[in-house]
């Protein structure tokens, strides 16, 4: 009974551990993948290089540079930078009539669910949008854009009550762990042979 | 009592052994580098004249020597001492996106998470040196093969592993002044 309740235990950690790092979730959305704000693709539609703008899923105005870029099938690349060298890139995925309950599993994932893309500047219909930080600089990458609206009413270029507000803020661009280190192999070793050590030790008493 | 606390931490124990294990194969693995799907065309330069020695980024202490590199059957190669140069891609300088790698050791480019936009990347070759100012960072998946897309402008494409078991890439662009 014993020997069964620590194997069960040692197995529950490990699949545990194993869940953690394995991706488990399949959509009927294809998401496409979206290019970067460094070396953007796709048709500049929209540029504005001062001016406020608002980031889908954050109520607060942003005052820098904006592109929009359109990635064909209704899909839409925003690369906000601001004057201090923060910047915010979101990227829009149209999407068809879903499930609320398939919205609410990207939602999780940290993606925005919009009901209707024209109210940002977009095509109608909704769209899913998901930001992530970078880092940028005054020197941007600024192809020549085929269309520009002669309105400010581009993605980004006013504040809309659709909005949503999300407590999930981006970490830094620079915060992230540097994993695979020599001194962290070395701590994880140490820890866990000192846990199976001691763990025999106390087994044994 | 003491079975079951002997008992977690045996297993806490097996599973930060493991994970000191899987950590260690990411860090030596040329995967961690890579970009997933990236087939970039023919080296169109003589190598042995041409290529670039050392790559400096004097903010952060990273003096390194350069060592051209190719993808071969899928995998990519990657040197231990140094910064890999994908050696299908434009010389730095040149119009275009040069794209160069390493591992994120401390003694390779385990630095270049504290690289600040305006910091400036030099490229040294044996007539002379090329400067680039960094012009975005950002951290993207081994899936988002964009940032080795060809540029109009003339610009490095740095980049290492980070993230959680180095699931992720670091990516620095630079452009030439």
């Amino acid at each position: 009974m014993k020997s069964i309740t620590a194997t069960g235990s040692i197995l529950f950690v490990i699949s545990t551990l194993i869940s953690l790092i394995s991706p488990t979730n399949a959509f009927a959305i294809d998401i496409i993948s979206f290019p970067v704000c460094s070396n953007p693709q796709g048709e500049l539609k929209v540029s504005y290089a001062e001016g406020n703008h608002a980031i889908v899923g954050d109520r607060n105005t942003h005052q820098g540079s904006d592109n929009v870029y359109d990635l064909g099938k209704g899909n839409f690349m925003q690369c906000y930078c601001s004057d201090d060298g923060s910047g915010i890139q979101t990227n829009w995925l149209k999407i068809a009539d879903i499930a609320d309950k398939e919205i609410d599993s990207y939602v999780k994932l940290g993606w925005i669910f919009v009901p209707d893309g024209a109210v940002w500047g977009l095509n109608g219909g909704a769209y899913l949008a998901k930001n992530s930080t970078l880092s940028c600089g005054s020197i941007q990458s600024t192809p020549t854009p085929t269309s520009i609206p002669s309105t400010s009413s581009g993605v980004g270029g006013v504040i809309t009550e659709t909005a949503a507000s999300t407590s999930s803020d981006p970490a830094p661009v620079l915060g992230l762990a540097n994993s695979g280190t020599a001194k962290e192999i070395a701590y994880f070793t140490i820890v866990g042979l000192a846990c199976i050590t001691i763990g025999k030790k106390i087994k044994a008493y | 009592m003491r079975k079951i606390l002997g008992n977690i931490l045996l297993s806490a124990g097996v599973c930060f052994t493991l994970y000191s294990g899987l950590m260690y194969f990411q860090s030596i693995s040329p995967r961690t580098v890579s970009f997933e799907n990236a087939f970039p065309q023919n080296i169109n330069y003589d190598t042995s004249v041409d290529s670039p020695e050392r790559l400096i980024i004097k903010d952060l202490g990273i003096n390194l020597p350069i060592v051209p590199t190719q993808i071969s059957n899928n995998q990519w190669g990657l040197t231990d001492s140094g910064v890999s140069y994908l050696a299908t891609s434009p010389l730095p300088g040149n119009q275009g996106n040069s794209v160069l790698y390493g591992h994120n050791w401390k003694s390779i480019l385990g630095n270049l998470q504290k690289v600040k936009v305006g910091d400036t990347i030099d490229v040294v070759y044996k007539d002379g040196s090329k400067e680039f100012v960094v012009m975005y960072i950002q951290i993207v998946s081994p899936q988002d093969i964009s940032v080795l897309d060809p540029t109009e402008d003339s610009r490095i494409t740095l980049f290492t592993c980070t993230g959680f078991l180095d699931s992720k890439r670091l990516v620095v662009s630079a452009r030439e002044v």
